[in-house]
């Protein structure tokens, strides 16, 4: 197919469940695509030369390559295609927020709607789970190391996946009694059906990695006894930011003043959705305010639709093109019949004399001048507030960090917010403790965490098998296998010059050679190519633009058929020709 | 012993259940004054319940309950051998212990039980312990010679007079100080909120002795994670799981805690108990009842 017949097609909608129907149920809004529509929305893809859509995914997953097989309709190797990269496509399919990230750099989006990557990447995972063609989890040798991982979020999930294929015993503890992180107790049934995750997380286990559920570290267990009563190697801990920032406003406290995390978790994890055969229970209102314009409060106002409420108000701050919740959900929502109540913000609660709230009392805000964040700043009118009668108020305005790891382990160093400190690659100031997702970040998205995951698995693997190094210029190299001859960092490129020195004079297959900037835990690579075969002796040199000028951190990573070979940070002022 | 089990089940009052369950990993770990969180089975609600005693060595922890919601009355039901779908702890801070003097501990309703571990504590720490338990009537109280063990007095109290003397925790504590003139050096108090609230007003008035409350809160996580234990604390807005469930009485503004936080789900829960019909006397019927409704 010529580009200019691609150019012509259509965007491919993903059909739903009609907006009147799915408003009254918990069963997913989306239907996906079949089989003619995948393919449709596939042979979209231009296939570019240098695809911006995988600079702009925080995983880097192959999107050019497994959209053409989509296009060929090989759906199976599609899924496996993405796999190499990411472990969890159906759930990012799903709730990566791809208009800021992959589409967004997609050069169809320029004149038109980008490629639908996410439908794409939703629609390979699901044909792969429902097909049954799993493969066989690939069973490698145990390499003698254990590894715990606290927290089974997505992040935590990544690490476990990663690691468990280099060979190494992985356990993962959970303070709940189901795996998954937000995936389960945050995120509703209707965007993300939890057979998904579960499915996800059977995966792992089939694969070897082992789930302890009730168990709080923190309380069971401190980190410190992990390895000295437990014998683990290395901590990973992905806790999440799960501590909910309440308004600090009168009547706050009152009776029917849920934090976003209580009514989600009571419905969704405990299913109070399915109350009274499900034992929890959940106070519905007729009339709900949801205070903020995420995704967390899309899917409390969502829920609370669904839940039989007459009204269901968001109250949000800021303006519609600044919330921050992804625009698949903020459409869904309106298309519901969610009342958007923007540039307001609630200031006081007021209840009956039994302690049940009534109403809340708001003011009108107003775009003012751009904050340091390059956003037009809210600015309180003078007395202009309005008030909504309400039964039902959920605070959604955000989560700091979860103090309970930190608390119990005093030499985990953390910052002003109770985050914790990390490199690059998520070593903490702890030895051979690692951490990653939004307990580093601040609550942020799925696929960083799953991100950071990775990158600490890569770590932990450096850290627990150590290559023979040798310094060159600034920076060190494993001795044994690749040795950097040369490496730059130039004012407008980057150079590299490798020999193969392997002493087991075998030569490698497939190697990848990628650089990439690191800038605020996300990688974006530059530059990525794949030599063939590389025989021992033989020499290799790679020169590529630098993008930003600015940036002053590469980071190089050297992976064969087998797994990575290195990783390596070079940072530019070291560096000297 | 498979995980979670029930190895004991002994009814010592009516309705009262002391259980003793399974789970090393606890008993390893428990100190006076923490609790758990357990579901019965999957379709069960998170209910706390305090750590009554542990047993590192037999791998066991005991707590009890009374049958009063939906979960406590599926407990009631269940039979040694019988195993709980979650138990997650030990949960909270522990209780804040060390040699003050004389220790006056309070325990209503479920506390009557949960003090025991404290009263434990102190007494090993060479403290001199008074010990006051309160109940509607004889019928319901218990423990009494458990704690002849471990405290110096035991002072028993009941609403009708039926055994001890007649009234309430507070009466008994207004007259040591009030009366007797007893030198008091800290107090704690376990029970209902309006017994602790009513506790902590009478010692704030008489000379600020300090005195500590574990609170009762409705929990989902215990992990800090909800926001659904959070009470209002010297101005400050604390969550019972992670920075207690022990704290100042005198800071707590229990009128909120009592009228505001606690009742938000009676109605629900009223609900729930309906639901769950009295006649399967045994957690095997129940989920025997269940899978047959999850099969049609
Ligand atoms: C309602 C909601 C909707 C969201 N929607 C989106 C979306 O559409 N797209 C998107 O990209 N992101 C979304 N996010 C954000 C995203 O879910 C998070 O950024 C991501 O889940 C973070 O992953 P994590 O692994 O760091 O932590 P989490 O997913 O929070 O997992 C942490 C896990 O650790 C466990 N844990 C905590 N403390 C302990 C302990 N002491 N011991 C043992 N276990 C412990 C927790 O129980 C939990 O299971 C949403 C978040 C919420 C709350
Ligand atoms: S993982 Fe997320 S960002 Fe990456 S390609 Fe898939 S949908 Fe896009």
């Amino acid at each position: 197919m010529k580009s200019k017949e691609r150019m012509q097609i259509p965007f491919t909608d993903m059909p739903t469940q009609p907006p009147q129907v799915r408003a009254k149920n918990f069963r997913e809004v989306p239907y996906g695509y079949s089989e003619e529509m995948a393919i449709q929305e596939a042979n979209r893809c231009l296939n570019c030369k240098k695809p911006k859509c995988v600079e702009g995914c925080p995983v880097r997953v192959p999107i050019p390559e497994f959209i053409s097989l989509v296009q060929e309709g090989k759906f199976l190797e599609a899924a496996w295609k993405i796999k190499e990269r990411n472990v969890l496509p159906a759930v990012c399919g799903r709730v990566c927020p791809q208009e800021t990230q992959c589409e967004a750099q997609c050069i169809r989006g320029k004149k038109g709607r980008s490629v639908g990557i996410g439908n794409l990447e939703r629609f390979v995972a699901d044909y792969e789970r429902l097909s049954g063609h799993i493969p066989e989890p690939i069973r490698v040798s145990k390499n003698g190391k254990k590894v715990a991982i606290v927290g089974s979020g997505p992040s935590g999930l990544t690490t476990a996946g990663d690691l468990i294929l280099q060979g190494y015993e992985v356990t993962v503890y959970e303070a709940f009694h189901l795996g998954g992180g937000v995936l389960v107790y945050g995120i509703p049934e209707f965007r993300l059906p939890k057979s998904v995750v579960q499915f996800e997380i059977q995966n792992l286990e089939n694969a070897g990695v082992k789930f302890v559920y009730d168990s709080v570290i923190g309380r069971i267990r401190g980190i410190d006894e992990l390895f000295t009563e437990d014998g683990y190697d290395a901590v990973y801990v992905g806790v999440g930011a799960g501590l909910p920032v309440f308004m600090n406003i009168p009547g706050e406290n009152l009776q029917g003043v849920y934090s976003a995390n209580e009514y989600l978790t009571r419905s969704n994890l405990m299913k109070a959705y399915l109350y009274p055969e499900y034992n929890t229970p959940l106070l519905t209102g007729k009339n709900v305010v949801v205070v903020g314009g995420g995704n967390v409060a899309m899917d409390s106002a969502r829920t609370a639709l669904r839940l039989d409420a007459d009204n269901v108000y968001i109250v949000y701050r800021r303006s519609r093109e600044q919330m921050p919740a992804r625009l698949e959900e903020v459409h869904h929502a309106e298309e519901e019949g969610i009342q958007f109540r923007l540039l307001s913000n609630p200031v006081e609660i007021m209840g009956d004399e039994k302690g049940r709230i009534e109403s809340i009392r708001c003011q009108r805000y107003e775009l003012g001048e751009p904050d340091k964040s390059g956003r037009a700043r809210p600015v309180p009118i003078e007395g202009d507030y309005f008030v909504l009668n309400s039964d039902l108020i959920i605070i959604a305005i955000g989560n700091k960090a979860n103090p309970l790891i930190t608390m119990t382990t005093p030499d985990l160093e953390v910052n002003k917010w109770g985050n914790i400190v990390t490199d690059e690659l998520g070593r903490t100031s702890k030895p051979f403790v690692y951490a990653g997702g939004d307990i580093v970040t601040g609550a942020a998205t799925v696929i960083s965490a799953m991100g950071a995951g990775r990158r600490a698995a890569m770590a932990i693997h450096e850290d627990l098998f150590p290559t023979t190094e040798v310094k060159t210029e600034g920076f060190t190299i494993p001795k044994e296998t690749l040795e950097i001859k040369h490496a730059a960092i130039y004012p407008k490129t980057v150079y590299l010059r490798l020999n193969l020195i392997n002493s087991s004079e075998k030569e490698l297959d497939q190697v990848k050679i990628r650089i990439s900037h690191v800038h605020d835990f996300f990688e974006t690579t530059m530059f990525e190519t794949t030599i063939p075969r590389w025989s021992p002796g033989e020499e290799h040199e790679f020169d590529c633009p630098r993008i930003d000028k600015n940036e002053k951190e590469y980071l190089i990573t050297i992976n064969d058929l087998h797994g990575k070979i290195m990783s390596k940070i070079i940072v530019a002022e070291e560096v000297k020709r | 012993m498979s995980k979670f089990e029930i190895l004991k089940k002994e009814e010592f009052v009516p309705n009262f259940y002391k259980l003793d369950i399974a789970v090393p990993g606890i008993a390893k770990k428990a100190k006076a004054g923490q609790f758990i969180l357990v579901m019965v089975d999957k379709q069960s609600e998170k209910i706390p319940l305090t750590i009554l005693d542990w047993d590192e060595e037999k791998g066991t922890i005991s707590f009890i309950v009374q049958e009063l919601g939906l979960s406590t009355s599926k407990m009631a039901f269940m039979e040694e051998g019988d195993s709980f779908y979650s138990i997650v702890g030990p949960l909270g801070e522990p209780a804040y212990l060390e040699n003050f003097g004389t220790v006056v501990l309070g325990g209503g309703c479920y506390g009557v039980g949960a003090v025991f571990p404290i009263a434990k504590g102190l007494k090993a720490l060479g403290n001199y312990v008074i010990t006051i338990i309160e109940a509607k009537n004889e019928n319901l109280l218990y423990y009494e010679e458990e704690y002849k063990t471990v405290s110096d007095e035991v002072i028993l109290v009941t609403t009708d007079g039926s055994k001890g003397e007649r009234g309430h925790i507070y009466d008994v504590l207004d007259n040591m100080i009030e009366v007797q003139k007893r030198k008091i050096d800290h107090i704690k108090v376990i029970g209902c909120n309006v017994m602790m609230s009513k506790v902590s007003k009478l010692t704030k008035e008489k000379g600020a002795i300090p005195t500590y409350a574990t609170v009762t809160t409705i929990m989902v996580d215990g992990t800090g994670m909800c926001g659904s234990c959070r009470l209002s604390y010297d101005g400050k807005t604390k969550f019972a799981c992670v920075d207690g469930p022990e704290f100042d009485a005198h800071k707590i503004d229990w009128d909120e805690l009592i009228h505001v936080r606690n009742t938000s789900y009676i109605t629900e829960e009223t609900l729930g108990l309906q639901n769950f019909s009295p006649e399967c006397r045994s957690l095997a019927k129940y989920q025997e009842r269940t899978k047959e409704e999850e099969a049609s």
